[in-house]
């Protein structure tokens, strides 16, 4: 356990989950990409992977995102990673699908995860380095020297015939790095309004005395 | 012969999840608080009090341990001596006279000493994957010295008195789910009734009421010597545990469609079964007949500062004597006497009198109705991911037959989006903002869901390839993803959305924080502006050391025994 660690904070699934949320859209993300920012970060750390570090790492390269000014550089993998789990039952009818040049990749296994579970099929996501497969019993990661790229060249995603031997869900909680925490606490600060008298003024309870 | 049952249609959700009715909601049989109590007597729990190192002043900690068939849980109390003037109510505050958390398992020495350090500071605080909850209270201060001064002179205080607090402490915070650290939901798959939602919160509350009772009794103890008295028994059980609520459950039924939709569909389900009994038999006539008693009484009790819900329950109270009259006439000897109950209080009663019918109904058909308990909770995966094969034309059509409502008003008008929802960076707290008065919109949390949903329909009426798939749109304007999720997800639930517009200038919060309270299980609700509620939980409850002994879920409306010691 490195609970000790003073470089990590653990959090439960609930907060990475509401925290990446924030963190997203924090970074320009409208609500309902930032759901799923939020959604794929729990899940890979429901499955031990660096979910929310992954997250801290995309927000903060310049890419090209459809939410956001940028229109050049690598792909987005919460843009792609959406648009797989859209267009799931294409890929599961065509085989393969080439998504090229991705900014932290790993983010995309998540939805890849998700499109599995729904579809019941099995799905790989690969790049150099790195190989794992969903299928819907859980996740069997083959290769991983380049897990936590920032950058990856040749993503792509597969139809598998089957999948190996494939690991449910096991975590609820996970040890977030310091500086992926504070970055997307940041982030995640942007969406909320500073405190104002004004607006302590407006809060539930104000100008009421608890004395009874 | 006649069949046992006919099939019955729940209430349309065009009925059942407007916001006026929803704020006139009442608790059910289906009620977390009740269906804690239940579950825990019927396995059988036991309960004990390992530590209790309180001093004469009050202040030490207090551990309750909960032991179920599978798991044990214990409460860990820390007590205080908070000066008057720290004591607010308001989820701002930073200090309480009483800090609690649910543990799960037995803590040891070492677990109490990390909590000792972490706990008092709430929010400020961590907790770990061994704790369920995390909660803090404050002392009802007139309540609190009166007690004590009664007690330790070896007198029993006043039950008029005891009935105008209702409560000696009053929790202002319940987090549970994996807050500040703790346990995540996740992980309580497989525990039995605390899978329920809500049922950690609820044992804690339980928890906490006992530990107020019995530390109120310490200090009298402190003061009078071996003069000082134990309350009463039943004196005992007319006490609760207070709470305050404010604007920060409102978004919470917003934020979880699929879990509203689960536990007002439970409660539909349940009025419908109920209304296609084709009779009452005389038993199940009298049950209703004694908890009808029991509601005017509770409904005599009910006071509030608070205008509206002044009238509403002086309306009630009439309403509730001329259901009592109908029923003496007969009306329940009738064929599908409470489908003929249901329509007639859909004609001639408030809304307030509608729900509290359809509640009381309920009350004498536990074998009928208590089984829906366990459909309330749901695993929100299931509904997230979006299904982007869905053709433009059949989402549209979706949002016609769910979103009438929300493509009604004219946003454009200034009542109309009077409002903003945003979140505090002070303590995270969730505010109401003017938005024609106020700075801070580009702050707005996705709660206009009407709005959101007109500007979606008008960017798909312009979209030309309606055949298409959803995907395509959602590729050129991701701006419009959480929508589509929420049209996607009501399409098989139907109760998943309030029906009504959340930033109209003449919205009231405490509709929403009512109806989430009434599934908690409270009753008199308290309002004490159009942004927080007061309720009493668990008053007239049995203890833990008297659960076995008292009759199944029969606490919630006040007997109408005289005391008995």
């Amino acid at each position: 356990m490195n609970e000790a660690d003073s470089t990590t904070t653990r959090l439960s699934l609930t907060e990475i989950d509401a925290l990446c949320r924030k963190a997203a859209r924090g970074g320009g993300c409208p609500w309902g990409m930032a759901e799923e920012a939020g959604r794929a970060s729990r899940w890979l750390a429901s499955h031990g992977l660096p979910g929310p570090e992954a997250l801290a790492a995309l927000l903060d390269t310049p890419r090209d995102c459809r939410c956001g000014a940028a229109t050049q550089g690598p792909g987005c993998a919460l843009n792609l990673g959406v648009e797989l789990s859209d267009a799931a039952e294409t890929v599961a009818k065509h085989g393969t699908v080439q998504f090229g040049v991705v900014a932290s990749p790993l983010l995309m296994l998540a939805q890849a995860g998700q499109a599995a579970q729904a579809l019941n099929v099995s799905l790989t996501l690969q790049w150099t380095g790195f190989r794992a497969t969903c299928s819907p019993d859980g996740l069997w990661i083959e290769l991983d020297e380049s897990r936590d790229t920032a950058v990856a060249q040749d993503v792509v995603c597969i139809l598998a015939p089957s999948s190996g031997p494939a690991r449910p869900p096991a975590s609820s909680s996970r040890p977030v790095d310091s500086a992926a925490l504070h970055r997307l606490e940041t982030l995640a600060a942007r969406t909320c309004a500073p405190a104002t008298d004004a607006s302590r003024a407006r809060g539930a309870g104000a100008a009421n005395l608890d004395k009874d | 012969m006649q069949p046992n049952s006919a099939p019955m249609a729940r209430r349309p959700a065009s009925e059942v999840m407007r916001l006026a009715r929803l704020g006139s909601a009442h608790q059910t049989r289906l009620s977390f608080m009740r269906s804690l109590l239940r579950r825990i007597r019927q396995e059988g729990w036991k309960f004990e009090r390992p530590v209790w190192q309180i001093d004469s002043r009050g202040v030490g900690r207090a551990v309750y341990r909960a032991s179920g068939p599978t798991h044990t849980y214990s409460l860990v109390a820390f007590s205080h001596d908070l000066p008057d003037s720290l004591r607010s109510d308001r989820v701002i505050a930073t200090a309480w006279d009483a800090t609690f958390t649910l543990f799960d398992g037995i803590p040891t020495e070492t677990d109490l000493e990390r909590l000792s350090r972490n706990v008092p500071r709430q929010e400020a605080g961590r907790l770990s994957e061994s704790e369920l909850s995390l909660s803090r209270a404050n002392r009802s201060v007139r309540l609190w010295d009166y007690v004590i001064s009664k007690l330790a002179g070896g007198l029993q205080p006043d039950a008029a008195e005891l009935d105008k607090v209702g409560y000696l402490m009053r929790t202002t915070a319940v987090y549970g789910s994996g807050k500040f650290g703790a346990c995540d939901r996740a992980a309580l798959l497989g525990r039995g009734v605390m899978e329920a939602p809500f049922h950690i919160e609820m044992l804690s509350v339980w928890l906490i009421r006992t530990f107020t009772l019995d530390l109120v009794e310490h200090m009298a103890q402190a003061a009078g010597g071996t003069r000082a008295a134990r309350l009463n028994p039943a004196l005992r059980r007319r006490l609760g545990v207070g709470n305050s609520t404010g604007l920060g459950m409102a978004p919470f039924l917003v934020n979880h469609p699929a879990l509203l939709h689960a536990w007002i569909d439970a409660r539909e389900t349940a009025i419908a079964r109920v209304r296609a009994l084709p009779r009452a038999s005389a038993e199940e006539q009298a049950r209703f007949q004694e908890m009808l008693a029991r509601a005017q009484l509770n409904a005599m009790l009910w006071t509030t500062d608070h205008q509206v819900q002044q009238s509403r329950c002086t309306l009630l109270r009439d309403e509730l004597g001329q259901v009592a009259r109908r029923a003496q006439l007969g009306v329940l000897d009738s064929a599908y006497p409470w489908n003929q109950l249901m329509l007639w209080a859909g004609t001639s009663l408030s809304l307030e009198g509608q729900e509290q019918v359809a509640a009381l109904m309920l009350e004498p058909y536990a074998r009928l109705v208590d089984d829906l308990a366990t459909t309330m909770q749901v695993d929100e995966q299931d509904s997230f991911r979006i299904d982007g094969a869905m053709p433009v034309r059949q989402l549209r059509d979706l949002i016609d037959e769910n979103y009438a409502w929300a493509l009604a008003p004219d946003y454009a008008v200034p009542e109309h989006c009077a409002r903003f929802w945003y979140v505090s960076a002070e303590k995270l707290e969730p505010r109401l903002g003017a938005r024609h008065e106020e700075a801070g919109a580009e702050y707005e949390q996705p709660l206009d869901v009407g709005r959101a949903m007109a500007a979606l329909m008008v960017c798909l009426t312009s979209w030309e390839q309606e055949a298409g798939p959803i995907l395509a749109f959602l590729h050129r304007h991701p701006e419009h993803r959480h929508a589509v999720r929420r049209v996607q997800l009501s399409a098989s639930r139907c109760y998943a959305e309030i029906r009504d517009n959340l930033i109209s200038e003449h919205m009231l919060p405490i509709d929403i924080m009512r109806c989430k309270l009434s599934f908690f299980g409270a009753t008199r609700f308290d309002p004490r502006s159009d942004r927080w509620v007061r309720i009493c939980m668990f008053q007239n409850a049995p203890f833990p050391h008297e659960l076995g002994d008292m009759p199944e879920d029969d606490w919630v409306y006040p007997p109408m025994a005289p005391l008995a010691a």
